[in-house]
């Protein structure tokens, strides 16, 4: 009988590497045209949807913006958005609790060729799952609204880590939830002390301005860095 | 989270170069998990346990080499084990601080033989 030899082989490899590859790809693709690709991020019912229509609307005649919408069910977010811009694609997952890169590729081969200044990904209402996938994004923007607790980013320190602006969202209800305010900036900074704050609401349109000029900024500043 | 489709990725992965070095038994597989990365070790032995029956790995050990979440302050350059989810620099209480270890999800390395 030969005797087995027990050998060791090194791998290294990045369990999640197929989905960083194809992140990549995507953040490839929008990288020479200098199109912004935003990852937003939040709990159900943060408002995610009705700030992008806010803002699809603020731009549709300005900028080209493509949305690719993620939900376990129903388009119906896709659907609303679509009032505001022709360049919408929902994915619905059926069971899964987040975006990964492969669903956006997909989403992204129905949005059509036309270059975009903008892409905005909605991905799942979720603070947990999103948070290790890279979908290719430029920036993640994480929305926290008032009615979810000053604490919040305690209870869910990665992805609030990972965000590149938090967006406290539904501040026209703070005082009816007695939101703590100073509470909740400190708690955002203590987590994630590199991330812009913008404190607004989109039902009201306070603090949309400062939303959109964000959003300028950062398009100006991807452009320069394309064509540079 | 996800620990059954990260151990069905890990395993395709094994089995393929177990095969391609023409390994008659899997003996053990290594990984590196880092503390961001939501893992939960008693989810991730289950998983592997489930997906390792009736493969070349059934019985193979798992040794996971579990890391903690480390910052590097941009200003001071002190490095810290981050504590309770606080990133900011307990030397100089700086915002601007970078995640350098905590991340990591890899498949590190297999014995067989």
């Amino acid at each position: 009988m030969q005797n087995a030899v027990r050998t060791t082989i090194e791998i290294n490899s990045n369990v999640l590497g197929k989905n960083d590859q194809i992140a990549n790809k995507i953040r490839g693709r929008f990288k020479s045209g200098g199109t912004l690709v935003l990852n937003v991020l939040s709990s159900p019912g943060s408002g995610k949807t009705a700030l992008l229509e806010k803002t699809l609307h603020h731009f549709s005649k300005t900028l080209r913006v493509g949305v690719v919408v993620g939900d376990l069910a129903t388009d119906n977010d896709a659907q609303r958005l679509k009032e505001w811009s022709p360049r919408v694609v929902p994915i619905t997952t059926g069971k899964t609790c987040h975006l990964d890169a492969s669903m956006v590729e997909r989403a992204l081969a129905d949005i059509g060729d036309e270059p975009l200044d903008l892409l905005f990904i909605e991905n799942v209402g979720n603070l947990i799952c999103p948070s290790s996938f890279d979908l290719g994004e430029d920036s993640r923007v994480v929305l926290l609204s008032v009615t979810e607790g000053e604490d919040k980013p305690l209870k869910y320190p990665v992805i609030f880590r990972f965000a590149d602006l938090v967006l406290v969202t539904k501040v026209d209800l703070a005082e009816a939830v007695e939101f703590r305010r100073e509470a909740a900036l400190k708690n955002i900074k203590q987590v994630a002390p590199g991330a812009a704050i913008l404190e607004l609401s989109a039902k009201r349109e306070f603090g949309l301005k400062e939303w959109f000029a964000y959003i300028e900024n950062r398009i100006a500043q991807k452009r320069k860095l394309a064509h540079g | 989270m996800h620990e059954l489709s990260i151990m069905q990725s890990v395993m395709e992965t094994v089995l393929a170069e177990a095969d391609a070095n023409g390994a008659r038994q899997i003996l053990a597989i290594g990984m590196k998990i880092g503390a961001l990365t939501n893992v939960v070790p008693e989810a991730i032995e289950f998983a592997f346990d489930v997906l390792t029956k009736g493969t070349k790995a059934e019985g193979a050990h798992l040794k996971v080499e579990y890391l903690l979440t480390k910052s590097s302050c941009e200003e001071c350059h002190f490095e810290f084990e981050v504590d309770n989810y606080s990133y900011l620099c307990p030397k100089c209480s700086s915002g601007r601080t970078k995640v350098i270890q905590g991340t990591e999800l890899q498949l590190s390395f297999l014995e067989i033989e």
